[in-house]
């Protein structure tokens, strides 16, 4: 199945390389399974694109982000529509719409990763620790996620980034510093049930270290729980960071997708030129909604199933 | 038995429609409840107890099918009701039920009076007040104080919350009681409790009973007749006395003799090698043939029919090709069968 | 290690439960505990097996866990080939949990639903430093007759069925070869035809290697088939301590007596009463210091509401109840020092009969 995309199917070359490890093997599973469903290979496919974009999309550009495009005649072609020679058309000061979309796949690609990595590593590491090792320790850490629940994500995101700099990384900072608390509430909770398990208790009593059991058995157990967290994360600092540009507290001058959409609406032309702002537009939606779909039907499949002995007892 | 019978199973087959085609939980099942009658029904984990107990009360699964056959309800054929047939003419009045794993039957944020009157309104138009007395009087019947019908579920023990359910199963008059695994989450103490709540049932000689179990014993202390059954096939069926003196089937004497009686600590326990097959489509083949010591040919290529068995007066029926030789052949296996010298517990 | 030493002793092991809020705390309040294991005391021989019943939450699950260390005794002691546990090194834990090891009940939630079976088998060498780990693993999947080993080894829980996962928990148990085996209830969750070859599967093992089991379950029919030897639990005590045969055929205490008498037979010509015991077992809290089971006893006195000893009742039964005793001659003081009599009657046999027959 996964030979149907030739990435894939290198990955998972790279995989069975990497050794029969009980975690790849897990994964390779259900991304297998996954890959079986029709709309999920659409999503995964749309994700795997825009990577590769962010990967070589400044390469394979016509032009560069700042090139200023000039017609034959050496004027600056403004707010061209689309053309063979521009098929995006060109902006209101000349850039090629085409060029800047692929260049702006980058910064997104960036944002979202780093973003959803960010999420997933202090949620997990909060909501695991709390969840399993209890007690005081897990009051402090719910007591601060609580905290984070105060913070209203937007404003505080304007005042921080207004405070420290308008930087591209320091938005993505601030985003994924305040996203985390829904995957470590999460976790937490079903690291609680889990740990109750038999399966734990009989490895605790063979002797089993503490750290080997949360990496063994407690974070493969969560694992697909955390892959559904970083893609909701990683969709999520793709949109809130496209947001934060619109509204132009983020650097102007990272040619991502959102500040496309910011300058396009800045010029106040949104209206006639529709080739300038809808792409960066449709490219966000799709690449937000494609990662919360991926990451829902990677949770579904592989999450589900495990437990379904559970249901046959005797009677 | 010249009376109508309370409930009557004609060759039916109900299938579930699976990811890998149509999954055949029960097939060509027959048999036949009188009224009174406490009929226990007895087989393994999956063989399709619980799909027999859903489908005479019409709650099959969304996927799950009458394939064939007929159920008759008092002599009404009742395989083709609608849910609202169902829940007009049949559900509580005539035939109730106590589901499997009943803890969680009972919901928790209503008080249980209140559960109670919501049936009775629904089915039947008693009053409120005459609904409350009706309750508080089943309660008494399964022994719990009067005054805590207005308790909520939590505050119940298991036993206390099965036996609630045991007095709604019983609120509406019901012709029909049908109790899957009533008392599997149970301690040995409180089943006993239960069992003789509904031991008390009987004698007043209302109600029938499908007592559905994977626990042979219950069976055998508390039921009139039984059924065997083996992956959808019912293998043997007649009353309890028969089928613990004689019985014919290879599945029901082994399964017989892989329960434990702690009369007899010594006992071997027989061992029932592999699990029953997942039947797909037709089931035209012993489903016993893959674990079954005496099998022959035959036994792959046709699906054993229900006969009298000669040898019993009563209503006898097996279902295998070969009962004679293989009991004969398991009888001359068993090493001095007969003399269960070890047992500790007199007769009383 | 003496000759006759236990391998497993506990002596008035004893495991509270104080769920004691901050409120609570705050406000000066006392919690009442949660007695799950209060005053028991069983020896445990080389390849004996001794069997714990009684009904749900009385207390054996709790019980289990202690002996496997994962709950920390609130009192009395647990000793190991002679070592008392609580100064146990880490070291000496290590080499315990080696030793020591648990087949659970729920054979479902048992094994870890990402781990193939050769995954859940090599943890436990892996954690010991052993070497041949393919080898000890095929051998002991052999033992538990999953055979041949290749076509189990690389499945997951959910390719296995409830007996066969079962083994597999077995297996785990026992590659680290060790000497004691804790079993919860491991056959409940079975179907008849899988429990009896379970059964016999456990009953072999403990032959062949001569492994000593604590068997803790509910169900007493199927007990008879793996126990020398059964303890009767209420409510946090053990009230009766007999021989399987003799608690199966004469039972003592009158809680043992409507236990064995609740057992459904499997025979429609035994007419069997149904049970005279009206109620559920209270929880485990501030039950006062009397006999636990005086609130469903048929037999109930007045003394009842005194702490019972435990006396030898005919050679081969110990009993915790009144009715075993002649309080006209007993030392007064006996009721109150319990704690010396419990231990007193139940580490030397010879002592508490000489002890009962003085009274
Ligand atoms: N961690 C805990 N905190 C507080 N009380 C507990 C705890 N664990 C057990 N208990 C209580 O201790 C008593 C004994 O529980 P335990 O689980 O040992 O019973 P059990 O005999 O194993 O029952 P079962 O047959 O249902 O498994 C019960 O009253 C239970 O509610
Ligand atoms: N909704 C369903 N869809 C598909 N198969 C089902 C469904 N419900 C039950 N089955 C299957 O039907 C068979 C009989 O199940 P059940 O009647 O629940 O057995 P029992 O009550 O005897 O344990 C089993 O193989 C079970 O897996
Ligand atoms: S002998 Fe044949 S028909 Fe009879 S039970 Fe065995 S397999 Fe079925
Ligand atoms: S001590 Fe009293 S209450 Fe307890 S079991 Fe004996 S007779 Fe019954
Ligand atoms: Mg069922
Ligand atoms: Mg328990």
């Amino acid at each position: 199945m996964l030979n149907r995309i030739p990435i894939l199917s290198r990955v998972s070359e790279g995989f069975s390389n990497a050794g029969n490890h009980y975690a790849i093997r897990n994964f390779r599973n259900a991304l297998g399974k996954m890959l079986d469903s029709r709309m999920t290979m659409v999503y995964a496919s749309f994700l795997v694109f825009v990577l590769l974009l962010g990967l070589v999309g400044p390469w394979i550009a016509p032009y560069d982000a700042t090139d200023r495009i000039r017609g034959e005649d050496g004027e600056l072609l403004r707010g061209e529509p689309p053309s063979l020679d521009h098929p995006l058309g060109t902006t209101e000061v000349g850039y090629d719409v085409f060029s800047r979309m692929l260049i702006g796949a980058r910064p997104t690609a960036i944002s979202g990763l780093l973003g959803g990595t960010i999420i997933i590593t202090i949620g997990s590491l909060v909501g695991i620790t709390a969840g399993y090792v209890g007690g005081r320790t897990e009051n402090v850490l719910m007591r601060m996620t609580d905290l984070v629940y105060g913070v209203p994500l937007i404003p505080t995101a304007i005042v921080l980034i207004a405070f420290f700099g308008v930087g591209f990384i320091q938005s993505i900072l601030v985003i994924a510093f305040v996203l985390w608390r829904g995957s470590a509430r999460v976790l937490r909770s079903q690291v609680l049930q889990i740990k109750e398990r038999e399966f734990i208790l009989a490895s605790k009593a063979t002797g089993t270290s503490t750290p080997r059991i949360i990496m063994k058995h407690i974070f493969p157990n969560v694992a697909t729980m955390a892959v559904m967290f970083f893609a909701i994360g990683v969709g999520y600092t793709i949109i809130i960071q496209a947001g934060l540009s619109f509204l132009g507290v983020v650097d102007p001058f990272v040619p991502s997708w959102g500040v496309m959409m910011r300058n396009a609406y800045a010029s106040g032309q949104v209206g006639n030129y529709w080739w300038w702002s809808i792409p960066p537009g449709l490219m966000i939606a799709f690449t937000v909604v494609s990662t919360f779909m991926f990451g829902r039907s990677y949770e579904r499949i592989s999450g589900g199933g495990d437990d379904e002995g559970a249901m046959v007892q005797a009677g | 038995m010249s009376e109508q019978p309370i409930l009557e199973l004609d060759d039916v087959t109900i299938q579930y429609r699976t990811a890998g085609g149509m999954l055949t939980a029960v097939s060509d099942a027959s048999f036949t409840i009188g009224k009174g009658e406490y009929f226990g029904l007895v087989g393994e984990s999956g063989c399709g107890k619980s799909t027999i107990a859903k489908t005479l009360i019409g709650a099959l699964d969304d996927n799950g099918q009458i394939s064939s056959g007929e159920i008759r309800y008092k002599g009404e054929p009742i395989q083709d009701y609608t849910e609202k047939q169902f829940n007009q003419e049949l559900r509580w009045k005539e035939i109730s039920m106590i589901p499997q794993g009943s803890m969680n039957n009972l919901d928790p944020i209503e008080k249980i009076s209140n559960q109670a009157i919501e049936i009775a309104q629904v089915h039947t138009d008693m009053t409120r007040a005459e609904a409350l007395e009706r309750f508080e009087e089943l309660f008494e019947v399964v022994g719990i104080q009067k005054s805590r019908i207005h308790d909520y579920p939590h505050q119940f023990s298991g036993g206390m919350e099965q036996r609630a359910i045991i007095a709604l199963a019983l609120f509406l008059n019901p012709s029909l009681i049908i109790a899957d695994e009533p008392t599997t989450a149970l301690d040995v103490i409180m089943q006993d409790q239960v069992f003789k709540y509904l031991d008390e049932i009987r004698e007043e000689g209302g109600a029938s009973m499908v007592l559905i179990t994977h626990d042979i014993s219950l069976v055998f202390e508390s039921c009139d007749d039984i059924a065997i059954m083996h992956s959808g096939q019912i293998a043997e069926t007649g009353d309890i006395e028969t089928i613990y003196d004689d019985s014919r089937h290879p599945y029901a004497f082994m399964l017989k003799g892989a329960f434990p009686d702690h009369r007899y600590p010594d006992r071997e326990l027989e061992i029932i090698d592999g699990y029953p097959p997942e039947n797909m489509g037709e089931v035209n083949y012993c489903t016993f043939v893959d674990r079954c010591p005496y099998a022959v040919d035959e036994c792959r290529e046709m699906a054993p029919e229900l006969e009298q068995w000669e040898g019993t007066e009563s209503d006898h029926l097996v279902a295998c090709f070969r009962s004679e030789d293989a009991y004969e052949e398991h009888q001359r296996s068993m090493p001095e069968s007969d003399s269960e010298s070890t047992e500790v517990h007199g007769d009383d | 290690m003496t000759e006759n030493e236990p391998v497993l002793k506990l002596e008035n092991l004893q495991k509270y439960f104080t769920d004691e809020s901050l409120k609570d705390r705050i406000l000066g309040r006392d919690v009442s505990p949660v007695r799950a294991v209060d005053e028991v005391t069983i020896d445990l021989y080389e390849n004996e097996s001794i069997g714990v019943i009684g009904e749900s939450g009385c207390g054996k699950t709790t019980l289990l866990r202690t002996l496997m260390g994962l709950y920390k005794p609130t009192g009395g002691e647990m000793y190991y080939n002679g070592e008392p546990t609580s100064e146990f090194s880490k070291a000496e834990w290590q080499k315990y949990r080696r030793n020591v090891q648990i087949i659970f009940q729920d054979p479902f939630n048992s094994l870890d639903p990402k781990f193939t079976v050769r995954d859940t088998l090599k943890e436990p060498l892996q954690v010991h430093g052993l070497d041949n780990h393919e080898e000890r693993m095929h051998r002991v999947l052999e033992e538990v007759q999953l055979n041949p080993p290749e076509q189990y080894i690389d499945r997951y829980p959910k390719q296995l069925s409830g007996g066969e996962k079962q083994r597999v928990s077995i297996a785990r148990a026992l590659i680290l070869e060790p000497e004691v085996i804790l079993a919860d209830e491991p056959v409940s969750m079975l179907d008849v035809s899988t429990q009896a070859s379970i059964l016999t599967l456990l009953s072999n093992l403990m032959e062949e290697k001569g492994l000593s089991m604590f068997y803790i379950s509910h169900d007493l029919s199927t007990v008879s088939y793996i126990c020398d030897e059964i303890n009767v639990m209420y409510l946090g005590r053990v009230v009766e301590r007999s021989p399987t045969k003799k608690v199966l055929r004469e039972p003592k205490h009158p809680y043992s007596q409507a236990l064995i008498d609740a057992i459904p037979v499997p025979d429609p010509h035994y007419n069997r009463e149904r049970t005279k015991i009206e109620g559920a077992a209270l929880d485990p809290v501030d039950l006062g210091e009397g006999c636990r089971f005086r609130d469903r006893c048929p037999e109930r006195m007045d003394i009842c509401d005194i702490k019972p000893r435990f006396v030898d009742v005919d050679g081969e039964s110990i009993a915790s109840c009144h009715l075993y005793y002649d309080h006209e001659s007993a030392d007064p003081a006996a009721d109150i020092d319990e704690r010396r009599l419990a231990s007193g009657s139940t580490t030397s046999g010879v002592e508490a009969t000489g002890k009962a027959g003085d009274n």
